[in-house]
C-alpha cells in the first residue's frame, strides 16, 4: 500500500472547499488517513474540524490522535455512538456533543450547525466517519436525503466536506447513493 | 399608529424568520403551543433576548413561576447577557402583580380582565416595549368564563396592535381549537414525533397571517447558541 497522506492532501488541495469528497479506504489506511486529514491538512491550514463519529466513540479517536501527538485543540466531535453505549457524559469535555442514536440523522445536522455557530469566524472541515456505519443503522433512502441536507449545509458554509467509507464493505445501493451525493469519490491505493 | 399592511417583524431567531416569511406580522399576536417540555418558554425567552440584543425592549409576563425562579432556572445561553435584565431592556413580571386580584365565584370578572389589560398596557409603555411574551395563557384563561376569555384575548390583540408591540402567547397543550388559536395572527406548534422508536422535538408553523410560510415539519434543538431547526427527513 502506498502512503495515503500525499494522495489525500493533493486531492484536497486540488479540489478546495465546498466540494464533497468520499475517501474510500482500507481498514489498514484508517489512521494514516485521519492523520493526513487532521494533522497535515486541518492543523496546517488552521482549519477547525467537526468530526462526526459513528464508528468509534469520540474519546477513543481523540486518545488515538493524542497518542500520535496530533493536536486536537481545533477538533470538535459529534459523537453518535457513545450515547447508545451509555459511555457519554456531559462532563466529558466541551469539545464533544452527543447524538442519542445514529438513526437520529436530523440531530447530526443540528449538532453540526451548533458547532458551526460556536466557531462562527472559523473555517471548517467536516469529516463523516463513516458512511458504512451510518448505512448499518439507516435505510438508504433516508441516508440519501440526509446526505443531501448535510452536504448542502457544509457547502453553504464554505467548509470542506469529507466522507470516509470502508473499502469492500459497501452495499451496492449505498455506493450508488454516494455517486449521487459526492462530487468526487477517491479510492486510496 | 397603524402598521403598514403586510409589514413583518423580524424575530431575530434566524431559523424562525426563514420559515415564517421574514418575521411575525408586525403588531401581531402569535400563539406558541405545545405540551410540557416542548421548549415553549425557551422559545419565548429567545424571542425577547434576540430583540433586546437588537435594541428592542421586551416584557415577559409569567403566569406560573416568579421572575426570580425563572431567571435562576434558565439554562446557560451563550447569546444572552445578564446586563439585558439589569439595564431594563428585558423586564420580567408576574401576572399576580397585575389587576386587583378580584374574583367573583372564583372567576376573573370582565372588569378584572380589563384591569389586567390596563396593567399590561402600562408595562408596555413603561418599558417602551416592542416585544411581549405571556407565558402561559392557560392558568389565566381557566379562571375566566369563555366570553370573558375571548374578550380578554381580543383586547390584548388590539392593545398589541395599537402599541406596535409584537407579542407571543404561550399555550400549554397540543390542541389547536382553543380560544387563543382562534384570535391569533400566527400559530407555531411545538411537539414531539416518534420515528422507529426515536423521539424528536418538532416544530410546525400552522398559521402566519400575511405570509407564505413553510408548512413543513422541522426537527428542532434548543442549544446554548439558540434554537436550531432542520427539515424532518421523510425517507422516500
Amino acid at each position: 500500500m502506498e502512503d495515503v497522506a500525499p494522495q489525500v492532501l493533493s486531492r484536497l488541495n486540488e479540489l478546495g472547499p465546498a466540494v464533497s469528497i468520499d475517501l474510500n479506504i482500507s481498514v489498514e489506511a484508517y489512521f494514516d488517513t485521519l492523520t493526513a486529514l487532521i494533522d497535515r491538512f486541518c492543523n496546517k491550514k488552521g482549519l477547525s474540524c467537526i468530526y462526526i463519529s459513528v464508528t468509534m466513540p469520540a474519546s477513543t479517536i481523540r486518545s488515538a490522535l493524542q497518542s500520535l501527538e496530533i493536536g486536537v485543540d481545533k477538533l470538535r466531535f459529534v459523537d453518535c455512538i457513545s450515547f447508545a453505549t451509555m459511555e457519554s457524559s456531559a462532563a466529558d469535555d466541551d469539545h464533544t456533543v452527543f447524538v442519542e442514536s445514529p438513526t437520529m440523522l436530523e440531530y447530526i445536522v443540528l449538532k453540526m450547525e451548533y458547532l458551526f455557530r460556536k466557531g462562527k469566524d472559523q473555517e471548517f472541515m467536516v469529516i463523516l466517519d463513516s458512511v458504512n456505519s451510518l448505512a448499518a443503522h439507516n435505510e438508504v433512502r433516508m441516508l440519501y436525503e440526509f446526505m443531501q441536507v448535510l452536504m448542502a449545509s457544509v457547502k453553504s458554509r464554505g467548509a470542506y466536506p469529507v466522507l470516509l467509507s470502508m473499502e469492500g464493505q459497501m452495499k451496492p445501493e449505498v455506493s450508488e447513493m454516494l455517486q449521487l451525493v459526492c462530487d468526487q469519490i477517491v479510492t486510496l491505493k | 399608529m397603524a402598521t403598514a399592511p403586510g409589514a413583518r417583524f423580524c424575530t431575530g431567531m434566524e431559523c424562525i424568520d426563514r420559515i415564517v416569511g421574514g418575521g411575525f406580522p408586525a403588531g401581531g399576536m402569535i400563539t406558541v403551543s405545545g405540551p410540557c417540555g416542548s421548549g415553549k418558554t425557551l422559545f419565548g425567552m429567545e424571542y425577547l433576548i434576540r430583540g433586546a440584543l437588537a435594541g428592542q425592549k421586551g416584557v415577559y409576563i409569567s403566569t406560573s413561576h416568579r421572575p426570580e425562579k425563572l431567571r435562576s432556572f434558565a439554562p446557560k445561553l451563550d447569546y444572552a447577557d445578564d446586563k439585558l435584565f439589569e439595564s431594563g431592556k428585558l423586564v420580567l413580571k408576574h401576572i399576580d402583580d397585575m389587576g386587583s386580584g378580584e374574583r367573583a365565584d372564583g372567576k376573573i370578572t370582565k372588569a378584572e380582565s380589563g384591569a389586567i389589560i390596563e396593567d399590561i398596557a402600562s408595562a408596555i409603555d413603561e418599558v417602551k416595549a416592542s416585544r411581549l411574551v405571556l407565558d402561559a395563557t392557560n392558568p389565566l384563561l381557566i379562571e375566566m368564563e369563555g366570553w370573558v376569555a375571548r374578550s380578554f384575548l381580543l383586547s390584548l390583540s388590539n392593545l398589541l396592535f395599537e402599541k406596535r408591540c409584537t407579542g407571543i402567547l404561550i399555550s400549554e397543550g397540543e390542541s389547536l381549537d382553543s380560544l387563543e388559536h382562534a384570535v391569533s395572527d400566527g400559530i407555531v406548534l411545538l411537539g414531539t414525533a416518534v420515528r422507529r422508536g426515536d423521539n424528536y422535538r418538532v416544530l410546525e408553523v400552522i398559521k402566519m397571517s400575511g405570509a407564505a410560510h413553510s408548512r413543513a415539519k422541522y426537527v428542532m434543538d434548543m442549544t446554548s447558541e439558540g434554537m436550531l431547526i432542520t427539515p424532518m427527513l421523510r425517507g422516500f
